[in-house]
């Protein structure tokens, strides 16, 4: 794959350069922006480094055209100039797409250095830190989200360098205006309204989504993705609306949001091996960093317990409960073993040593209900192993009251799966979803679009860093009483 | 008998003018046709990018851009009038101005070559515009000639309109850095002059005129006919500064045998302006144009009648476009002056003087419209209304 884009992009800039004195920068910048609305990102990225190489610089304001010196006559209505920040922007987006994790890796590192390097120029977009801030996430570039931070705390409030939007995906463009709390807007006087200057609405999944309108009291099975089978390794994922993602900070920790509380439990050890989860609490434990950093939960707030008993998982519950205040949003993980007897679903302790013995299991139910009276939101993760028993499996029990919203790793009759990552090995699902938290970094997610997000980032097995398409397809949330949009 | 004659040659009328001391502001070349220009003191005619621009310089047309454009000027036509007293060689004089009439000035019509190609495959523009006019009137009763005799029901009109009806062709070079073009332009010269008046004597010698002696009635008026070629360049180093320079050839006059000896030529006249756009006011949503302008006329026959040296009309302004929702608003405002110097020989005809004025104009001009609305105004030196000019430009749809 890293051939095809050297190839690529040496045969266009090749190609291009016989034709870049005939051809003009604002032809081969209209490339760019084509092959960028049509996902062609090595495309797109040659594009925009070919107009980079006939006129240098990017610029935020209106280029003006030869016309009249009684008028102004713009390039695309005053659009900014950025064929540096489209190559990089490309080149993120390359790193994304891409199956080899090594050109992955390459691409990221080129995006990474090519935002910076507009920084260092003095280009303070807000687009340019978002995307930055995402590249270094990838990365796990620690340093160079520190480096941002401090950069941000500097620049905060006079980052006023424009890039051109229509480079960017109009769902990230909305993400971008959120994150930042003000409207989007290009540079330049509004020479004429275009309708498609805004961005598309955002869509439901529909028929996907359990309908808010039906008797909560009337059984609905699990909801479970389907391939799109023209694409079977990439689905369509719905676009996010304009102030969809609630505020946050674009780089460093999201800011906390103090009534968001979570209980993160990951449970390795299991003396029942068939349905273990070995990577369990090392799972937690990213889920927590992804909730702490990327999500807006205090720290304090959040509880972890690795391999713990039932009777620890009570305790835990019951500690949490008494702390949250009326109305808090909860958040629950639960990576271990999960059973389903007689129409309940349990959640085994380490210490749990027979699939219907539930002695030594706490009922799902027990989790939410000290939760429930308090009258809080609850957003529950499940990373279980669901083989089908009598045709049904954990996961089958729904509640009919309170405000829940239960999502599964994995579909009925599937086991969880796992990837290496840097040498550990953890849950596909986690994986993925800590990529989901890292890229929107929000403390107000909806709980939806992150499944939907997630869905697409374990079918295209992450940033490509480590292995391939994953055959794990998570169940959608089921909604108890709660709107698809609904925020945690 | 008494009255000194102008013009005393065979087939022309005999006409008595008592002049030298008859100024007027000299409209006949100076005469602005009433466009955007107009309200900034006429500073940018030979950088515009309009219809007008047949007439101004055809280079202008290279920006006339894609669409084909139709523009439309109404405006008012204003005359001066001399009311005189007591000695008719030497007699005393009020001046007064007055607006006139409305009248279309200009007609445009300009379209793109090749669309595709823009500025590189060239325009063409037609119009009828009106690029000089004069009209004066005197009058006076009770006039006491040298020799004794008295003049009453004195009246006299001198009126000038010359409209062109110009075809040019405008391109640019690849880069629009440079615009030329060139045009042909076929003039009407309608000029009109007439006198009349009563010459009376006292035969009783109680001082009043009681016996008619001399009846004058004299009317000159013809429709010249001429054809003169403009040309034009204008150098766009950057997208916001632009030079302009045109020339018009003279243009002699045929087919007015009656009042060749008045007015015979329409002069050379040479355009320069230089005009600059500043961008980047209220965070690039408003930008503000300067431009200045001077226009030399010369090489012109001197009539008996019309009488005057070479001319030289500067003028300049700026217009600030200011963003208003989704249109501009353009405000401008300039002055114009020309040192019209005057023959001032007694008896030979008219004089002009300098005439300075004072321009002001705005328009409307919506940014997702066809069309854009110009109301220009200027100020005379000799007081009384301002001139108005209104025009419309209308933009076709491709």
């Amino acid at each position: 794959m890293r051939k095809y884009w050297t190839i690529v992009t040496v045969a266009l800039l090749a190609g291009g350069a016989g034709v870049a004195r005939a051809q003009s920068w604002a032809d081969i910048y209209q490339q760019g922006l084509n092959a960028s609305k049509q996902q062609r990102w090595s495309d797109a990225r040659a594009h925009f480094q070919r107009a980079a190489a006939v006129r240098p610089d990017d610029v935020s304001g209106p280029t003006f055209l030869p016309g009249p010196v009684t008028e102004q006559r713009t390039w695309r209505r005053g659009a900014p100039y950025s064929p540096r920040f489209g190559a990089a922007y490309a080149a993120l987006k390359g790193a994304t797409m891409s199956q080899d994790p090594d050109e992955a890796d390459s691409l990221l590192r080129a995006a990474a250095r090519e935002f910076e390097d507009l920084i260092d120029k003095g280009q303070h977009a807000k687009a340019t830190y978002y995307f930055l801030g995402q590249a270094f996430s990838l990365l796990k570039d620690a340093d160079g989200n520190a480096r941002l931070d401090a950069r941000f705390a500097q620049m905060q409030g006079r980052m006023t360098w424009k890039v051109d939007l229509e480079i960017i995906a109009p769902e990230e463009r909305g993400q971008i205006a959120d994150v930042f709390g003000d409207p989007v807007e290009q540079s330049g006087p509004p020479l004429a309204h275009d309708p498609s200057d805004l961005a598309p609405p955002g869509t439901e999944p529909g028929p996907l989504v359990a309908d808010p309108g039906a008797d909560p009291g009337t059984w609905h099975p699990p909801l479970v993705m389907q391939p799109d089978a023209a694409r079977p390794n990439i689905l369509e994922v719905p676009r996010t609306t304009v102030g969809s993602v609630g505020a946050s900070r674009p780089v460093g920790r999201v800011a906390p949001v103090a009534n968001k509380f979570a209980l993160v439990i990951g449970n390795s050890s299991s003396l029942l091996e068939d349905l273990a989860v070995p990577f369990a609490t090392k799972d937690a434990q990213i889920f927590r960093d992804s909730l702490v950093h990327y999500t807006g939960y205090p720290d304090p707030n959040v509880d972890v317990l690795l391999d713990a008993t039932a009777e620890q998982i009570r305790e835990a519950v019951q500690n949490l409960a008494e702390r949250i205040p009326e109305g808090a949003t909860v958040t629950f993980f639960f990576a271990g073993v999960g059973v389903h007897v007689d129409e309940r679903d349990y959640l085994a302790g380490v210490d749990a040593d027979s699939e219907n013995d539930t002695s030594r299991m706490v009922p799902k139910m027990a989790v939410y209900q000290p939760f429930m009276s308090k009258g809080a939101r609850i957003f529950a993760f499940y990373e279980v192993n669901r083989p089908l028993m009598g045709g049904k499996t954990f996961g089958f029990e729904y509640p009919m009251v309170g405000m829940i919203a239960q999502m599964q790793a994995t579909k009925p009759g599937d086991r969880v799966q796992s990837v290496n990552r840097n040498g550990d090995e953890i849950g596909v699902f986690v994986d993925a979803a800590s990529r989901v938290f890292a890229e929107m970094r929000s403390n107000r997610l909806p709980v939806m679009e992150f499944a939907w997000q997630t869905f697409n980032a374990m079918k295209r097995s992450g940033a490509g860093l480590h292995g391939g398409s994953t055959t794990q397809v998570i169940t959608l949330p089921v909604l108890s009483n709660m709107a698809s949009d609904t925020r945690f | 008998m008494g009255a000194r004659k102008l013009i005393s040659a065979a087939g022309i009328a005999a006409v008595t003018v008592s002049a030298g001391w008859a100024q007027v502001p000299d409209l006949l070349n100076a005469f602005d046709v009433g466009g955007r220009a107009m309200g900034m003191g006429g500073g940018t005619y030979a950088v515009g990018a309009d219809t007008m621009s047949t007439v101004e310089n055809p280079a202008g047309l290279a920006f006339i851009g894609s669409s084909t454009t139709m523009g439309l000027v109404v405006r008012t036509l204003p005359g001066t009038s001399l009311d005189l007293s007591r000695s008719f060689s030497r007699p005393d004089s009020s001046l007064s101005a007055d607006q006139g009439h409305f009248s279309v000035t200009h007609i445009g019509y300009a379209f793109p070559l090749d669309r595709e190609r823009g500025s590189t495959g060239g325009a063409v523009g037609i119009s009828f515009s009106t690029i000089g006019y004069l009209r004066e009137e005197r009058n006076g009763d009770g006039l006491i000639t040298d020799s004794g005799t008295f003049i009453r029901t004195y009246n006299l009109l001198n009126r000038h309109r010359h409209d062109a009806i110009t075809l040019a062709y405008g391109r640019s070079n690849n880069s629009g850095t440079v615009n030329y073009g060139i045009g042909v332009m076929y003039v009407l010269a309608a000029v009109n002059l007439s006198e009349r008046y009563n010459e009376l004597i006292d035969t009783d010698g109680d001082g009043l005129p009681d016996q008619l002696l001399n009846r004058q009635i004299s009317s000159n008026s013809s429709v010249g006919r001429g054809v003169g070629v403009v040309v034009g360049a204008q150098f766009n180093p950057r997208p916001n500064v632009s030079f302009g320079i045109s020339a018009r050839s003279p243009i002699d006059l045929n087919g007015n045998a009656s009042t060749s000896q008045i007015y015979d030529r329409i002069p050379m006249k040479i355009s320069g302006s230089l005009a600059f756009r500043n961008d980047r006011l209220r965070n690039g949503r408003d930008y503000l144009v300067f431009g200045a302008q001077v226009d030399y006329f010369l090489d012109e026959k001197k009539g008996q009648v019309i009488q005057r040296d070479d001319q030289v009309v500067i003028g300049g302004g700026m217009e600030y476009n200011l963003l208003v929702g989704a249109s501009r608003v353009p405000i401008r405002v300039g002055f114009q002056t020309s040192n019209a110097r005057g023959a001032s020989v007694p008896g030979r005809g008219i004089s002009f003087r300098s005439r300075d004025t004072v321009t002001f104009g705005f328009g409307y001009h919506p940014l997702n419209g066809n069309y854009g609305f110009d109301a220009n105004f200027g100020s005379g030196t000799v007081g009384g209304a301002f001139d108005m000019a209104f025009g419309l430009t209308y933009r076709f749809s491709n």
